[in-house]
């Protein structure tokens, strides 16, 4: 391995601070089962790693928020030794254990916040697809777009030669989407790493993803389904420049090699 | 040409389904769909005679894509074929090479001014990847220098796609900007005794992107910079071979290569590929291990002989460059009548169309699309090639239908 290039457990952990609970909240906000105690829920916990960028989760007027570098004192705080123990907490490795700074509702927060870790495997995990209910399939997808298009940002980022096809020239924005859904993201791209966008400021999208439903957008982020076949077939509906779209295939594919199957 | 009802492509769906589950990707390289406007263009052809092509599901279209440029004569040229069927009459595939392939070596070595020998493969791929090993056996150097997404084959040291590529397969493989012979030499001044080859395309096409003539003097200044750094100058004419010059593009650019690359328009359609090289490069060349079990089969030999004679004969050289210049007229004066700024980028023999501000296609999509439902295939994203089957009439209808789906175009909500 050169110097220049990242130690995969360092990518795996940045994908599990920025991708995984950085899709908290939107699973926070339209999980069906938080319906009735979302707005019961009020506390904060921060993700502290030795020598790595912390991370933070408050949930609160039912509402719940990802920052970097939380400031917020009132949170209880888990804290890791290394990138190693953090990977292995999200893996389920036995020995993974963190030390926790307790702060104020720590008890019930992690009680939650473990509730919603058991929810969030169910619903990213490609073996409960079939089995899911329409909301539930709804909420997955949902998840399942946050993290991938957050873990490509995190890929663009600390792995720079992935985004080589990307432009050089220009900033575009992309649309990734479900349209029996109504449903879309946007990420931009600004020459040099990809961003997360609520919008295109006005402009068209230079490329356009839509997953015709539900199951195809389920197969696609589950690394189920044969992409090119479903652009042929239909299945995913694709307009613009489809280099973009080739490009940004490139990156969300290297994802599996880091995550756990989402 | 149909203009009637909107084209079905039922049976191409119906064919891609099943191979969806057999074929990765359904239909994998270039002739994918995901190229095209998906579900808006035929998939499968069952046959073709001239500059038209049918699909599964009987439509007929006036082609511009050629098989994305073999046809240069048009399918099913009778010469040629009976050529074919001829030298394969007597079996296809055996333990040494045929007769003809003496024949057509001859005769090329003739045509192309500046080589001496030549070697045969199936595919462009073969050549530009071959031609890069002879460089760097001849030189002892391990760089190569091509033109910033310039298009070289499926190898990994060029391939356009990304997956399975390592950096190791790339690592002594630089780019420089197209038109820009500073750009190429700082490469030799960074590493003056470290670059074996520089290899070119005699215009630049990116993909998805308008094409570009060289510039005055830039191939020369090319050559002269090889020269002077002792590296090889590789022109790899083969979508452009026989398109600009009857002998290889080294001619229209005046400007000769160490080794050229030809395949496509070499055999109308038959699988062939050739290199051509001096005679300072022929005991290199033998060091460089070529071969493939079907490298020697007689028929395409006999076919490319055929072909390059009649590009010849016929002045079909000459004859696709003007119908080129009639087609880019007579659809940029068609679009202006509607509101459309629409120009040829590359030699009109090899149109790549664009629209004005349209970076990321969504109108060219939408016109190559209303134009395959008038039964004229313009692929949107690749240049395409006028054949010497087609005519002025055909030219003619092209722009009549396309100055129909501009009119619907321009009635149409633009963002």
């Amino acid at each position: 391995m050169t110097s220049n290039e990242i130690h995969p457990l360092a990518i795996k952990a940045a994908l599990y601070r920025q991708a995984v609970l950085g899709a908290v909240p939107v699973l926070f906000a339209h999980d069906p089962q938080l319906e009735e105690e979302r707005g019961n829920w009020n506390f904060g916990l921060k993700f502290v790693t030795a020598g790595q960028e912390s991370i933070g989760l408050q949930f609160g007027a039912g509402q719940a928020a990802w920052e970097t570098s939380p400031q917020g004192k009132g949170a209880a705080t888990l804290f890791f030794l290394s990138d190693r123990h953090l990977v292995g907490l999200f893996e389920q490795r036995k020995w993974a254990v963190p030390l926790f700074l307790p702060g104020p509702q720590t008890i019930r927060g992690l009680f939650h916040f473990a509730r919603l870790a058991k929810r969030l495997d169910h619903l990213t995990n490609p073996k409960s697809s079939p089995d899911l209910n329409p909301t539930d399939r709804q909420v997955a997808l949902r998840v399942l777009l946050e993290i991938s298009l957050r873990g490509s940002v995190v890929l663009s980022e600390r792995m720079p030669s992935l985004t080589k096809s990307f432009p050089s020239n220009r900033e575009v924005f992309m649309e990734l989407g479900v349209k029996s859904m109504g449903y879309s993201r946007f990420l931009s791209w600004n020459g040099r790493v990809l961003r997360m966008e609520s919008g295109t400021e006005g402009h068209r999208p230079s490329v356009r993803l839509f997953f015709r439903n539900e199951e195809v957008a389920l197969a696609a982020l589950s690394e189920r389904l044969d992409p090119q076949a479903a652009v042929g077939l239909g299945d995913i509906e694709m307009e613009g420049f489809f280099p973009l779209a080739d490009a940004l295939n490139g990156v969300l594919s290297r994802l599996s090699l880091y995550l756990r199957p989402i | 040409m149909n203009t009637a009802s909107p084209l079905s492509f039922e049976k191409s769906m119906e064919l891609f389904k099943r191979a969806s589950r057999v074929v990765p990707g359904g239909i994998f390289g270039h002739t994918t769909p995901a190229m095209l406007v998906p579900g808006a263009f035929p998939y499968y052809a069952i046959g073709g005679e001239g500059c038209r092509y049918r699909d599964p599901d009987g439509n007929e279209y006036l082609d511009y894509l050629c098989g994305y440029g073999p046809n240069i004569l048009g399918y099913r040229h009778e010469e040629v074929d009976e050529a074919a069927r001829e030298a394969e009459s007597g079996g296809r595939c055996f333990n040494h090479p045929a007769p003809i392939m003496v024949e057509l070596a001859e005769f090329l070595v003739d045509r192309v001014d500046f080589a001496e020998w030549v070697v045969f493969g199936k595919n462009g791929s073969d050549m530009t990847t071959w031609a890069v090993s002879v460089a760097r056996e001849k030189t002892g150097r391990k760089k190569v220098l091509r033109a910033r997404e310039s298009y070289h084959g499926v190898d990994p040291w060029c391939t356009p796609g990304q997956g399975g590529v390592i950096s190791e397969d790339r690592a002594h493989v630089h780019t420089f900007d197209w038109n820009d012979p500073e750009s190429l030499e700082a490469w030799f001044k960074k590493h003056p005794n470290e670059i074996a080859a520089v290899i070119l395309t005699p215009v630049h096409q990116p993909l998805f992107k308008a094409a570009q003539l060289p510039g005055e003097g830039f191939f020369a200044a090319v050559r002269k910079v090889c020269d002077r750094y002792g590296a090889l100058l590789i022109l790899d004419d083969i979508r452009a071979g026989f398109r600009l010059h009857e002998k290889g593009s080294h001619a229209y650019l005046g400007v000769s290569p160490d080794i050229i690359c030809f395949c496509k328009a070499l055999a109308n359609g038959y699988s062939i590929s050739a290199a051509l090289g001096t005679e300072d490069l022929r005991r290199t060349s033998e060091r460089v291990f070529l071969t493939g079990s079907y490298w020697n089969n007689p028929g395409p030999m006999a076919a490319a002989l055929t072909c390059l004679k009649v590009i010849q004969r016929d002045d079909v050289t000459a004859k696709i460059q003007a119908l080129g210049d009639a087609l880019a007229n007579g659809l940029a004066e068609k679009a202006g009548e509607y509101g459309f700024s629409f120009e040829c980028t590359g030699p009109t023999s090899m149109p790549y169309f664009v629209f004005a501000d349209d970076p990321d296609q969504y109108l060219n999509q939408r016109f190559c699309a209303g134009l395959i439902q008038k039964g004229i295939f313009l692929h949107p994203h690749h240049n395409g090639f006028l054949s010497g089957a087609h005519t002025g009439e055909d030219i003619n209808l092209t722009v009549a239908a396309a100055g129909e789906v501009w009119d619907e175009m321009r009635s149409e909500k633009r963002p």
